[in-house]
């Protein structure tokens, strides 16, 4: 990986080799820096890309060198995050799949059937005695103390 | 590398024109075209292909903003590559 500074221009050049970092790496870095850098991408040849950085913002030499190597840094996490989630992927769908099936709903049978037995009922129904009121359920004892 | 080139011909005072060109094999159609959509209150944008690039005119753009704009646009249309558009 190569860098060029061109302070003048507030910017910084990268040409990265294409067969070392993946394209989809190279993208998810470049896309972290667009809230501070105005970002290009163009083909540098064959199998390489070049990444063009310029400052929102003025940067001196130095803040320009910074960027490229924190670009670098980037690049590399990029590159371990797809490699975790490459060797990662059968289990992560076996995980989501388990959830899946086991957040499954209730037979349709059966929720037909106890949704029948409810349909009989009138709306002043009060199969569980809901509505008794506690005096007349447990007599007049106040507290529920029985002495 | 993408170009931008200013271009002041036929454009009204206080507007400015723009080209840029990006790479098709980089910046896919679906994601210049949604950064279109997005940026079409700025600027009137037309894409066309010229051999392995994309070409961008933008016209219609406040000239204090224009430089910015087309900035503003790529950074989008990166954006938009890297979410899948």
């Amino acid at each position: 990986m190569d860098s060029t500074i061109e302070a003048g221009k507030n910017r910084v050049r990268i040409d990265i080799d294409e067969r070392v970092y993946g394209r989809d790496a190279v993208l998810a870095s470049a896309y972290r820096f667009i809230d501070r850098c105005y970002v290009r991408l163009a083909r540098a040849g064959r199998r390489r890309l070049q990444v063009e950085l310029k400052g929102k913002l003025k940067l001196a030499r130095a803040g320009l060198a910074e960027l490229a190597d924190e670009f670098a840094n980037e690049l590399l996490h990029q590159m371990v995050r797809h490699e975790v989630a490459h060797r990662t992927a059968a289990l992560r769908e076996v995980i989501v799949g388990r959830a899946l099936l086991s957040a499954e709903p209730v037979e349709p049978a059966d929720a037909l059937a106890g949704s029948a037995e409810e349909d009989d009922l009138d709306y002043l129904d009060d199969p569980l005695g809901i509505a008794v009121p506690w005096e007349e359920k447990y007599g007049d004892d106040e507290g529920g103390s029985k002495d | 590398m993408a170009t931008t080139k200013a271009d002041r011909k036929t454009e009204p005072r206080g507007r400015a024109r723009r080209t840029l060109q990006l790479d098709a094999a980089i910046y896919r159609r679906a994601a210049l075209e949604r950064a279109r959509r997005a940026f079409g209150d700025l600027a009137a944008i037309e894409i066309t292909r010229q051999g392995r690039n994309h070409v961008l005119r933008f016209s219609g753009m406040r000239s204090a903003d224009a430089q910015r704009t087309v900035d503003e646009f790529v950074n989008y249309a990166l954006a938009c590559l890297v979410i899948g558009a």
